[in-house]
């Protein structure tokens, strides 16, 4: 039972201080909406991502299109949410129970550190309540294991922010040298400030139906997994005080692609482009290694010969990812999906690839949950 | 005033050496250790584990330097976090008492320090790791100057 993208809307990512948030959601929506030439009237459900948007936010985004009575189911999976919902509205089509539902991602997060509800007061009386330093310390096992050095992870804030200097829909429109990057104030060894993404606003919105649109080339959720983990790395995104060493089960990510791969009969050779979560430099090169783009291993040789660059073998985080783009907790992963659409259908803004036909968006967080989508062209 | 710990069950101090031994609990259904100590199993999900006094020493797998104070933090800063590896099998999250990243492989013993006030006024004590060298150094001052 096929799953086509009828439609897909974005309100870009940024700062956006006049704007609500349901305004946010709303501006997708109609967007998403006019993409596909139906009227709200056409939704039969709405499924919202969103971590920190409160209760009702879905009805409140749709409520300033006009409340039309559609059941609306609100989500929340860290960062993985609008994959969450888009997990929600693919197996609702699947079940045949709708024709055409729309789901949304969402958020306004909290300027400066934020101050998680996932650590527990101890913890921040105890000086354990430090994101960043989890995410250096992951960097750290990553630069070990991979043989890399702090250079590598500047090289990855060089390629994702030059893609997103030519991506109009990203917060940071401009590129940036290494020099500038290794300049930039460090924030926990090994990572300097411009390696990590800004939380930030949007949303994005993408209208799913069991029939393909007419007017548009076609592309249909080949899969979409999300997964949570399972305990013993110390390092999870799940954040925990302890693990085990020697038998660390897989990660939430690694289950999420190949459930994913499985599903959709595809493998990382079939892959065309890859959007994946860069949290933090090291976060995407650990992704891509999560999602078998490359051995363990063999990072340094894919940094090497350029596979991920714009024009290597598969190009990952071409709309500038995170880095460039922000990170709205509950839009992004949906975000990921309205772009990589764009691409199948060979109308993305800024560096538009020739040939696309199988494109994969991957998120993963706090939870931790791990979401990946494929989205393949017909 | 007095001192109390960050969180009950946490640790427990030797008043006689300074030191302090993290209290984990150890699974009777998979022998798997978790800390802090927990009434369940995390790994399996029994309710039968047991507490146990984790090692004082280990050993540095990976450390990072958190050099500004996060929210509801009032202890000092810059201060080092790290994955410390207590016995073969058990690593875990630790404050480490550096200014700069140790290398792996450094050995550091449990302490306890004090993180300020909570707001009834009693010190807040939370375990914070010191390496051997560092202390070994300080007992040499301590000796030299008595
Ligand atoms: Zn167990």
């Amino acid at each position: 039972m096929p799953v086509y993208i009828a439609g897909v809307g974005l309100h870009r990512f940024g700062r956006f201080p006049n704007r609500s948030l349901s305004s946010l959601g709303a501006h997708a929506l109609r967007a998403a909406l006019e993409d596909a030439g139906l009227s709200v009237a056409s939704i039969q459900a709405l499924y919202c991502g969103t971590a920190y948007g409160g209760v009702a936010a879905g009805h409140k985004a749709l409520g300033a299109l006009g409340a039309t009575s559609i059941p609306v189911i609100n989500v929340e999976a860290g960062c993985a949410s609008g994959a969450a919902a888009l997990l929600l509205g693919v197996l609702a089509l699947r079940a045949q129970a709708y024709e055409c539902v729309a789901v949304l991602g969402m958020e306004k997060m909290p300027k400066g550190m934020i101050r998680s509800t996932f650590f527990e007061p101890w913890q921040e009386q105890a000086g354990l309540a430090v994101t960043p330093a989890y995410f250096a310390l992951r960097a750290q096992q990553l630069l070990r294991e991979e043989s890399l050095d702090v250079r590598d992870l500047a090289e990855v804030v060089v390629k994702n922010r030059g893609n997103g200097a030519l991506n109009p829909y990203a917060m940071f429109q401009s590129s940036v040298t290494a020099e500038d990057v290794l300049a930039s104030p460090e924030v926990c060894e090994p990572l300097r400030l411009w390696m990590l993404c800004s939380p930030n606003e949007g949303a994005a919105c993408v209208i799913l139906a069991r029939k393909p649109p007419p007017t548009r080339p076609k592309v249909r959720v080949a899969a979409t997994a999300l997964r949570s983990h399972r305990f013993g790395n110390v390092l999870g995104e799940h954040t925990p005080l302890c693990g085990t060493v020697g038998r660390i089960p897989p990660s939430a990510s690694e289950l999420a692609a190949s459930e994913a791969y499985e599903r959709a009969g595809l493998g990382p050779q079939d892959l065309d482009l890859v959007e994946c979560q860069d949290t933090d430099a090291a976060r995407e090169l650990l992704a891509c290694r999560e999602l078998g783009l490359y051995r363990p291993g063999e990072c340094a040789r894919a940094l090497r010969e350029g596979w991920f660059a714009p024009r290597g073998k598969l190009p990952v985080n071409l709309s500038g990812g995170l880095l460039s783009k922000g990170e709205p907790l509950g839009a992004s992963a949906l975000g990921q999906v309205v772009y990589l659409c764009w691409q199948l259908q060979g109308r993305a803004p800024g560096v538009s690839l020739d040939r696309c036909r199988v494109a994969l968006a991957h998120t993963v967080g706090r939870g931790a949950n791990a979401s990946v989508t494929i989205l393949q062209a017909e | 005033m007095s001192a109390k710990p960050v969180r009950e069950g946490l640790f427990v101090t030797d008043p006689e050496t300074g030191t302090a031994s993290l209290l984990g609990s150890r699974c009777a259904g998979c022998s798997q250790v978790a800390f802090p100590a927990s009434e369940f199993c995390p790994y399996c999900g029994s309710e039968h584990t047991q507490v146990m006094l984790l090692p004082q020493e280990g050993t540095i797998e990976l450390c990072t330097v958190v050099r500004k104070s996060s929210p509801n933090y009032r202890g000092p800063t810059p201060y080092g976090l790290a994955v410390v590896r207590l016995t073969p099998d058990l690593v875990i999250i630790a404050k480490v008492d550096t200014q700069q990243v140790l290398a792996p492989g450094t050995a550091v013993r449990c302490m306890v320090q004090a993180v300020g006030e909570d707001d009834d006024g009693n010190v807040l004590l939370a375990p914070c790791f010191r390496p051997l060298h560092l202390q070994s150094e300080m007992e040499r001052i301590r000796v030299a100057g008595s």
